[in-house]
């Protein structure tokens, strides 16, 4: 590896590889998080105690002239970012001599905005990407390093995605710095805006279950793609906020179906059968409701039973 | 069109580069190509420099403006180009041996793989020893073999198949009159029932090791489960005699192959025809295949890729298609058997192996820290 300094710029787990990877090659000079992710930068410090790295926490009225003392103090060649929440000033993003990039959890400019991976698995795509582009003065606008997919499987969650999209970080990473290493002016390509999507950070309709118009697909997406951020995707029953965390397809064992979407057919050991807006019925294993983290089989004890509905908020 | 081709050295097998441009320039001739195409050359060494490789396939891809790349390096240092195809859009065609793979399959849309599969054949061999009604076997290897996927694949898919492997073998000498393999006999002579071993060499340390197991005497024969290049003319020598022991393993490719394409190629080409001037003789294939269909814009690749991935190329191992998800090209492999005692090798060419190349491809592959960064097969 080459002698790049790298300060990297992170708020999540996702950042957890990248980081390991770093130190191990002797290359981080400084981690910069938010002080709104406690927990996270705890778990850096901890892993950073022995090795001297410092672990700096800023908060959005101070990150910009922290930032610019630490890239100096520390004489960063390179800045990397892995999901941080603030925009950076021309001020800050000029500086490192190798420049500032920012790992994208999703191609760009398909999915630009702050939580691709959700909208990646709530669109059901059959891939999701990684992208590095170059820091500008927008979010996600930087012109394009690399881009890179990984399948996404219909059982992906948001929190398996991220633990995927964290190893393609980190190798996406690693390739980058070893370039940063060359000397070169790194290859880069501007975004095509004209095919930009930008989503914005999900809102309480983005969360929650329609049954009348969302198929089996479409709601064991929505599940997978809250869980476990939002402890699930949003139902009602019997005036109750019910959280579903995991759900399946199953073979239909009546009629019903098609015409009573979010009814209960039958609470079994397994799973609560419910009816959707098709011929298919999903079995919802798990939910989360104000009594826990719960098997689906269990709402018979809280006095839900076949013929409640689940409904639309 | 313009072609930039980055070329590898190799103290092994020195006619490495040499016989690729041989296929190469063999086809284009056959096909009358010759004058249609412009070639530029770049050497990268033994393809372990990553910075090197990175150099070179700037300045042609971007100094020389060619319109297509082919690079004979080694998977490890692809990942190094992709900013490079991804921001000129530019096709990216890969050539190895195969012996390593990506850690995630799922292709870049402008870069091709065109290998003769050995890790998926290292793992198909790693099945065979599987399924046989002997569990357990030994490993044995090279420090320079053992260091590229091939070797790990052969042997966790026979562990997934229920094997176990007793003992590990690594030999780090001299491929000389002084090579020994010693602590290897040592060990089955300790352990008798251990009647399978797992083997990954080059055909020259791989003719060696043949010839000192032959001088292990046992009482029921071995069975080798073998890596590709285990199961070369050179590897194999004459078999005047045969051996004391069987040989199992799939390879891709034999010269002496009965296919017509096989013999245009051994035809047709001014050196002894071997697996690099087969790689040659391929990759001119591809290139045949683009220029019928397109006239210009040679620079579109992922427009070109698109068509390549509808097209079936007949090469001298047979069909060649390109994989859509990994953009591997795949072709048939020849599941070769040598008993004990026998002079006469069995091969049987297996054309439809898109079942176990999915599931192969579909491998998450972890804890691949270490590794040789050069080329397979240069050293």
């Amino acid at each position: 590896m080459g002698e790049t300094k790298v300060i990297l710029l992170c708020g999540s787990r996702m950042a957890m590889q990248v980081l390991q990877n770093l130190v191990f090659f002797k290359q981080l000079v400084a981690v910069v998080i938010p002080v709104s992710c406690k927990e996270f930068a705890l778990e850096v410090q901890g892993l950073l105690k022995e090795s001297g790295i410092p672990v700096v926490t800023v908060t959005k009225k101070n990150y910009s002239t922290k930032l610019q003392q630490i890239i100096k103090k520390y004489d960063a060649a390179l800045g990397l970012i892995v999901t941080f929440p603030y925009k950076l000033p021309a001020s800050v993003y000029m500086l490192p001599e190798k420049g500032f990039f920012n790992f994208h959890p999703g191609p760009l400019p398909a999915y630009q905005g702050p939580d691709p991976m959700f909208q990646q698995i709530k669109n059901r795509e059959e891939y999701a990407g990684g992208t590095i582009h170059k820091v500008d003065d927008d979010f996600d606008t930087g012109q394009l390093i690399l881009s890179e997919r990984i399948r996404l499987s219909v059982d992906d969650t948001h929190g398996t995605l991220i633990t995927k999209l964290a190893g393609l970080a980190a190798g996406m990473i690693d390739v980058l710095i070893k370039m940063a290493g060359f000397g070169i002016t790194i290859p880069s390509r501007p975004q095509n805006l004209k095919k930009a999507v930008y989503y914005k950070r999900q809102s309480a309709p983005d969360i929650t279950i329609n049954w009348h118009t969302m198929n089996a697909d479409t709601i064991i997406a929505l599940v997978n793609a809250c869980n476990p951020w939002n402890k699930g995707a949003v139902t009602k029953c019997n005036q109750k906020i019910i959280r579903i965390l995991q759900a399946e397809k199953t073979e239909p064992a009546n009629t019903m179906t098609a015409t009573d979407p979010g009814m209960i057919l039958a609470i079994e050991k397994d799973g609560v059968i419910v009816s959707t807006n098709s011929h298919v019925q999903l079995k919802v294993r798990l939910i989360y409701i104000d009594e826990g983290f719960l098997s689906a089989a269990r709402l018979n004890e809280l006095g839900f039973f076949a013929g409640n509905r689940f409904e639309n908020l | 069109m313009n072609i930039g081709i980055l070329l590898p050295l190799s103290n092994a097998h020195p006619g490495i580069s040499k016989d690729f441009l041989d296929g190469f320039n063999s086809l284009l001739a056959q096909k009358q190509l010759t004058g249609s195409i412009t070639i530029k050359k770049e050497s990268v060494g033994f393809g372990g420099l990553e910075k090197e490789v990175y150099a070179k396939a700037e300045k042609l891809l971007v100094n020389d403006d060619v319109d297509i790349l082919i690079a004979y390096i080694d998977e490890k240092a692809t990942g190094m180009l992709y900013s490079l195809v991804q921001a000129t859009g530019k096709l990216l065609l890969i050539v190895n041996p195969g012996a390593n793979h990506p850690l995630n399959w799922i292709a870049q849309p402008t870069v091709i793989h065109l290998t003769l599969q050995h890790s998926f054949l290292c793992w198909l061999a790693g099945a065979s020893a599987a399924s046989s009604s002997i569990k357990e076997a030994a490993y044995a290897s090279c420090f320079y073999d053992c260091g590229y996927l091939h070797s790990a694949d052969m042997v966790k898919n026979f562990m997934a198949g229920g094997g176990k492997i007793l003992n590990n073998y690594i030999n780090n000498q001299v491929y000389d009159d002084n090579f020994d393999i010693n602590q290897l006999t040592d060990f089955l002579t300790f352990k008798p029932a251990c009647e399978n071993i797992l083997c990954v060499y080059d055909e020259k340390p791989a003719s060696l090791v043949y010839d000192r197991l032959k001088e292990h005497k046992t009482d029921i024969p071995l069975h080798l489960f073998v890596s590709p290049m285990m199961l070369t003319e050179i590897a194999l020598g004459k078999m005047e005699k045969g051996f004391n022991f069987s040989i199992e393993g799939y390879l891709p490719w034999q010269p002496g192959l009965k296919t017509e394409n096989n013999q245009n190629l051994t035809k047709a080409c001014t050196r002894a025809a071997s697996i690099f001037s087969l790689l040659g003789w391929e990759t001119g294939l591809v290139i045949n295949e683009i220029l019928q269909h397109y006239k210009n814009n040679f620079h579109e690749g992922e427009i070109i890729a698109a068509h390549l991935k509808k097209t079936i190329l007949n090469g001298p191992r047979g069909e060649m298609k390109l994989d859509p998800e990994t953009m591997y090209y795949t072709a048939p492999a020849g599941r070769f058997k040598l008993e004990a005692g026998s002079t006469v090798a069995v091969v049987e060419w297996v054309t439809d192996l898109e079942k176990e190349w999915r599931t192969f491809t579909a491998i998450q592959t972890e804890g691949a820290v270490t590794g040789w960064t050069n080329t397979y097969l240069c050293y």
